[in-house]
């Protein structure tokens, strides 16, 4: 994996499920809007409200690239991995074998997409078409191990400051 | 056309029927949105005294050219009737125009359903509800529904007709009742409820309208609506009177 190589990375406590992301990605690649030409599906928990992105993660050791018969899941020089749609016969089994269902069929023409990144531009639309402030953010993949820790890292720090002194400065903090 | 999908749902639910009409461009242009596109039809097909509970009254569900798309501040859906809550002028018994609206996921489904209008006038024999799937108009039994609140309801819709995406519509016991002030519910919680619509859907014996579409909604320049969409949502989001939420 080079260093240089980006992910969409999803934050669920953040998103809403106004399904902007859904809209610009499938007017990217598509100049129209319909959330069945998104690459970016949100998953709804509506009674507990919880909405999930989920979208192409690019995995380092691609379970798709393995399974698919026709060698139509290949990896772009920005890491990506997409399908190759001349060499796609629709069998979805990349679909199926996905952990977390990334691979979208295409209702027009039946074969199956993922994010590609919107073509290398700097920032993908839907992270651009997001309305929540970084529900998805566009990084390095190795910076997320830092992002994760980090978001863990504040919620911590909010309940120190509580139970520590009022001067952040000087403050250590004490376990009870 | 671009924005809007120009075609309309005329449903009967006396006659048991469904028309798929055409809007013209110069019709859609000059109406614009679903308020007006409400009040067009209002206007022209109801009359002075018209009771708001007489069948003929149409019960009006329009979304404009933007709805379904992610322009800020685009997702709501207009409903219009005959008010059974709001008279001319207090102390009379002239209902006037009931014009309200809601947001929710209901609005971009018609969309997507490929109409810019939905109508509803006539009144069921028993309690029934709508089924849009693209160009499959279906009026199905609501017996088991009728009674059920909001969250039950769309919960059982959903799952008799199979598929989680499915947007429900709906009214609960208040409409059913013919409560004046009753209100119309999509998405679980998004409340069309000025001038009590849920009433009028009730009187009907419209339980519910469940949509699901499959069609894409096309814009002229992709690139310009994108930019202008996100620079205008920007504006609202830095405005020094938005209260800024990130987190949930």
């Amino acid at each position: 994996m080079k260093t240089s190589e980006k992910v969409i990375v999803i934050d669920p406590d953040k998103c809403v499920g106004c399904h902007s992301c859904e809209m610009a990605c499938s007017m990217q690649h598509y100049g129209k809007c319909s959330p069945l030409l998104s690459r970016i599906r949100i998953q709804e928990f509506r009674e507990v409200n919880t909405f999930i992105p989920i979208t192409c993660q690019s995995c380092e050791d691609a379970t798709c690239m393995k399974v698919c018969p026709m060698g139509a899941r290949m990896r772009l020089a920005s890491g990506a991995v997409v399908t190759n749609e001349e060499a796609c016969i629709g069998c979805r089994a990349c679909t199926y074998s996905c952990f977390m269902g990334a691979p979208v069929v295409n209702p027009e023409n039946g074969k199956t997409m993922t994010c590609d990144h919107c073509g290398g531009i700097e920032e993908p639309w839907c992270v651009r078409a997001c309305t929540m402030n970084e529900a998805l953010k566009f990084m390095p993949k190795y910076q997320t191990s830092n992002n994760m820790a980090r978001k863990f890292a504040a919620i911590l720090k909010e309940e120190y400051k509580l139970q520590g002194s009022k001067d952040e400065k000087t403050s250590g903090f004490s376990f009870a | 056309m671009n924005g809007w999908m120009g075609r309309r749902l005329r449903v009967d639910l006396t006659e048991n029927k469904t028309v798929i009409e055409k809007l013209s461009p110069e019709y859609l242009k000059k109406w614009i949105g679903g308020r007006g596109l409400n009040s067009e039809v209002l206007y022209s097909e109801t009359w002075a005294g018209m009771d708001p509970f007489d069948p003929a009254n149409p019960l009006c569900f329009g979304v404009g050219a933007l709805v379904g798309s992610f322009a800020p501040l685009s997702g709501r859906t207009t409903v219009s009737a005959r008010s059974p809550m709001t008279c001319t002028s207090r102390g009379s018994d002239t209902h006037a125009h009931g014009d309200t609206n809601m947001g929710g996921h209901f609005g971009p489904a018609v969309k997507y359903a490929g109409y810019d209008q939905i109508i509803i006038k006539g009144k069921a024999d028993k309690p029934v509800y709508l089924w849009i799937d693209d160009d499959k108009i279906e009026i199905r039994d609501a017996s088991h529904l009728w009674g059920m609140k909001i969250k039950e309801a769309t919960t059982r819709i959903v799952n008799d007709l199979g598929d989680p995406d499915i947007k429900v519509a709906l009214i609960g016991p208040a409409g059913e009742n013919l409560v004046r002030f009753a209100c119309i519910i999509n998405t679980y919680s998004a409340a069309a409820g000025r001038t009590g619509m849920g009433a009028v859907m009730g009187s009907k014996n419209l339980k519910a309208i469940a949509v699901r579409g499959t069609k894409a909604i096309t814009v002229a320049e992709p690139e310009k609506f994108a930019k202008a969409s996100w620079e205008l949502r920007e504006k609202i989001h830095n405005s020094p009177s938005a209260i800024r939420r990130t987190t949930q």
